[in-house]
């Protein structure tokens, strides 16, 4: 499980290192704090950025917006970002709304608020909403990242390095190399939302990756993954195999 | 010489004078002689009912308008076809040409009467009166000779003295003066008899010329005088003048020139009187003509006057519409003002009301600021002083009063920045949907210190799952708000919980979620309470005066939740505590 990346476009030191502080409590990843347009320009291309937290006015100026609008036009650049301002003035906002901004913070803020705004702008971005504060959620999946809430915070998961799925009522274990993480999400929306040229439905409460398979014992009906996990095979599911070209 | 020169001139005068005479003879004989014939015609008249242009005709003979006997005869010329009655109306159609002066036709109506005319001596007589102005001497003479003087029945028609008379003339004329000096003299004495004087000064004139004529100087010059004594008295001014004339011309050829002049001078004053006669009539054609032309000026000055008043009555007519318009105008702008006013008036209360709450708002801010920043400016000395006389022990508790001073101050900027907002309108609002819980737990979360310090339990019993559609910035300023209060009004070891809604679990709208916030601090009394829910924007005092707040709070409350589609409802007690009930809607209208 890694930490979401961050990257603060904010030009008030002050302001910034609170926003550092609460983050870094929070567990994400600040790869960057950017002043101004250019350099939150520079930063973004520079790393891997999730999601992106910017004030409205930099340096006195709305740059924010004009940063935001970027991020937007870009197509794959667009990224979930949080509007940071103290400013209540409807002008601002109305001018904000137009980047189709997916969660504001107002100053002040609290860790909580932080935390919501990330979270309100990651379900918004992927258009999964109402997801981690429900009691029977707490998963966005992304193409490339499941975006999982543990304990007041956001981890996430490369959606690449998963196994094997295996659901257990309202609960998935996903196993992730050795590791194991236990996250609430659905069945449906699981399979509905992965690549299905990825991964395969093998057994009613199983799903592997099928990168990740190591070795079919058709005898046992089993999968052995490469983490040398077993998966067995549901009866209702062994046409599946019958994609995977078979070396006999 | 001289004396034929003055002979052609009397002849002249008394040629005038002659047939002066005669015509006045015929005037006169209408009054006499004509009225057997008009008995007579009358007659026929009465019997016949349909000859009643005729009796018309008699009338107007009688009166002499001669032009409406020749309508009516002409008129009767039509119907009429008995040659006896025909007589007659020919007969008085040829008496009124004479009279007229139209000979020619006169003759013609004369010679279609018949011979066997009962009346035949008078139309003879008139022929020959006509003959005798045209100056047909012979034929007059033949006509009036052939009257039969000797029938008594002929002088009932015509005067004996005028067929003398007449006769005479004609012999004068002639030039056979022992005649005309015979039948003049039997003229004289047959008028004599009639005390007809104008006749007579006629005759009289004429037999004078008679003997003049022969040169018979003094028989003529007594018939002069005769006839001027006679003119003196009766004669008409014509005749005056003439027999003056005659006179002056004896009187000259007598050489007597002093009676001659005073002749001459009474004839020019004769004269002068007809001219005077003309020129009152002249005088009285220019009065009558002045009186046209003030007549004509009274109509024009009428027509002006009626013209003026036409145009006084338009200028009138114009200024009552004209004063019904600025009536109308002026009614409709009074009302339009009126309402107008009314409108202005309303926002002007309005106005005041705001005006005043923010006032108020000032001076208890102002106020409430300046005391806090003061406590925070001595709790800051204290501090100093603690460090300079290194007492840190006691630093911690001093530390966390000014952190609660601050706080305080800041959250009641806060508030008053919104409610500015609020008033102007401005600000981000949005509603979606959110978990109350979450954000009570985002407001709880910066209270923690204060809510540890004050020993103050905090619950939050919302279940994850309520949600409310709400603007969550503006929540978040009411949830805070209680928070401050619950806070404020709580002694330490007081609890203070927010739980969902039950106060109105039985009527709950479907689309209506309630919660309760609720400590058990100090409560307040009912007025308080009122004023804090009255609609009045109107601030309350504080029931506890020491406590630092402006009631601005309360109000931002109410208004915010108003703003969200929710409802604010409180139960309090004093020194039990206090309930905040929040109702605000789940879903957007029509969805959900």
């Amino acid at each position: 499980m890694e930490k979401i990346k961050i990257l603060i476009v904010e030009d008030t030191v002050a302001e910034s290192d609170k926003l550092i502080d609460t983050l870094t409590e929070s567990q994400f990843d600040i790869v960057g704090v950017a002043r101004s347009h250019q350099e939150a320009l520079q930063l973004f291309y520079a790393n891997k950025v999730d999601i992106v937290v910017i004030d409205i006015f930099l340096n006195g100026v709305p740059e924010g917006i004009t940063f935001a609008e970027t991020l937007n036009n870009v197509p794959k650049s667009a990224r979930p970002f949080v509007f940071l301002t103290s400013s209540t003035d409807r002008s601002i906002f109305e001018r904000a709304k137009l980047t189709k901004p997916y969660s504001f913070l107002l100053k002040p803020f609290n860790p909580l608020e932080v935390l919501y705004a990330l979270e309100m702008a990651i379900e918004k971005f992927y258009d999964q909403p109402d997801t981690f504060q429900s009691d029977e959620e707490d998963t966005i999946i992304s193409s490339e990242f499941l975006f999982i809430k543990k304990k007041g915070s956001l981890k996430k998961v490369a959606v690449s390095d998963i196994v094997n799925i295996e659901v257990e009522e309202r609960y998935c274990s996903i196993f992730v190399g050795s590791e194991k993480f236990v996250i609430q999400i659905s069945l449906t929306k699981v399979i509905n939302l992965l690549d299905p040229a990825k991964f395969y439905r093998v057994h009613r409460n199983h799903i592997v990756n099928a990168h990740e398979i190591e070795e079919i014992q058709p005898s046992d009906a089993l999968l052995v993954m490469s983490n040398k996990s077993l998966v067995p095979i549901g009866d209702h599911y062994k046409e599946v195999l019958n994609q995977f070209n078979i070396i006999k | 010489m001289c004396r034929l020169n003055q002979l052609i001139n009397l002849i002249k005068v008394s040629l005038f004078g002659t047939l002066f005479l005669i015509s006045s003879t015929l005037m006169a004989k209408r009054d006499e002689s004509n009225l057997f014939i008009d008995l007579k015609a009358g007659e026929l008249a009465k019997n016949d009912p349909n000859l009643v242009f005729l009796s018309k005709t008699i009338v107007f003979a009688r009166n002499e308008k001669w032009d409406s006997v020749l309508v009516n005869t002409q008129q009767l010329l039509q119907q009429v076809k008995d040659p006896k009655i025909l007589d007659f109306i020919h007969y008085y159609r040829g008496e009124a040409f004479h009279k007229k002066g139209i000979f020619k036709y006169a003759l013609e109506e004369f010679n279609f009467i018949r011979k066997g005319f009962d009346f035949y001596t008078m139309v003879q007589f008139n022929k020959a009166g006509i003959f005798l102005s045209e100056e047909k001497y012979n034929r007059a003479l033949s006509i009036f000779v052939r009257i039969d003087t000797t029938n008594q029945n002929h002088f009932k028609m015509i005067r004996v003295d005028a067929l003398f008379h007449n006769i005479g003339v004609c012999y004068l004329h002639l030039g056979n003066y022992p005649e005309a000096e015979k039948y003049f003299l039997n003229a004289i004495q047959k008028i004599a008899g009639r005390r007809d004087y104008v006749s007579l000064i006629s005759s009289y004139m004429d037999l004078a010329n008679v003997y003049y004529e022969q040169y018979q100087d003094e028989k003529a010059i007594v018939y002069f005088e005769k006839a001027y004594l006679l003119s003196k008295k009766y004669g008409s001014v014509e005749m005056k003048q003439n027999a003056a004339l005659n006179m002056a011309v004896i009187e000259e050829n007598r050489k007597r020139f002093d009676a001659a002049l005073n002749y001459r001078k009474e004839y020019e004053n004769w004269v002068d009187s007809l001219s005077d006669q003309n020129k009152i009539y002249e005088v009285a054609q220019i009065e009558k003509r002045l009186a046209l032309a003030h007549k004509q000026q009274r109509v024009e000055l009428l027509e002006t006057e009626n013209k003026l008043k036409q145009a006084e009555l338009t200028t009138y007519l114009i200024a009552a519409l004209l004063l019904a318009a600025i009536v109308i105008f002026g009614t409709y702008f009074y009302r339009q003002n009126i309402l107008r006013s009314r409108v202005i008036l309303h926002q002007k209360q309005e106005l005041d009301l705001l005006n005043a709450t923010k006032d108020q708002l000032f001076s208890i801010v102002s106020h409430d600021l300046r005391s806090s920043v003061h406590a925070l400016s001595a709790s800051n000395s204290k501090l100093k002083d603690k460090v300079e006389k290194q007492e840190y022990s006691s630093l911690e508790n001093q530390l966390e009063e000014n952190s609660v001073i601050a706080t305080n101050t800041y959250n009641m900027l806060d508030n008053l920045l919104n409610w500015a907002l609020l008033q102007t309108e401005g600000g981000y609002f949005k509603q979606e949907e959110h978990r109350l819980s979450m954000l009570i737990d985002q407001v709880a979360f910066n209270f923690k210190g204060v809510l540890n310090q004050k020993e103050l339990s905090f619950e939050n019993l919302i279940p994850k799952s309520v949600k409310v559609f709400a603007d969550p910035e503006s929540l978040k300023i009411v949830l805070r708000n209680f928070m401050d209060n619950s806070i404020k009004f709580s002694n330490p070891g007081a609890s203070i919980r927010v739980s969902p809604g039950s106060y109105r679990d039985e009527n709950e709208n479907e689309n209506e979620v309630s919660f309760i916030w609720e400590d058990t601090g100090k409560g307040m009394s009912e007025d308080t309470r009122l004023k804090l829910l009255s609609d009045s924007p109107q601030l309350t005092k504080k029931d506890h005066e020491k406590e630092i707040g402006s009631g601005l709070g309360m109000n931002l409350c109410k208004a915010m939740l108003v703003k969200n589609g929710g409802t604010l409802d409180i139960w309090s007690r004093q020194n039990e505590g206090t309930k905040m009930i929040v109702t605000l809607k789940k879903a957007a209208d029509g969805k959900d």
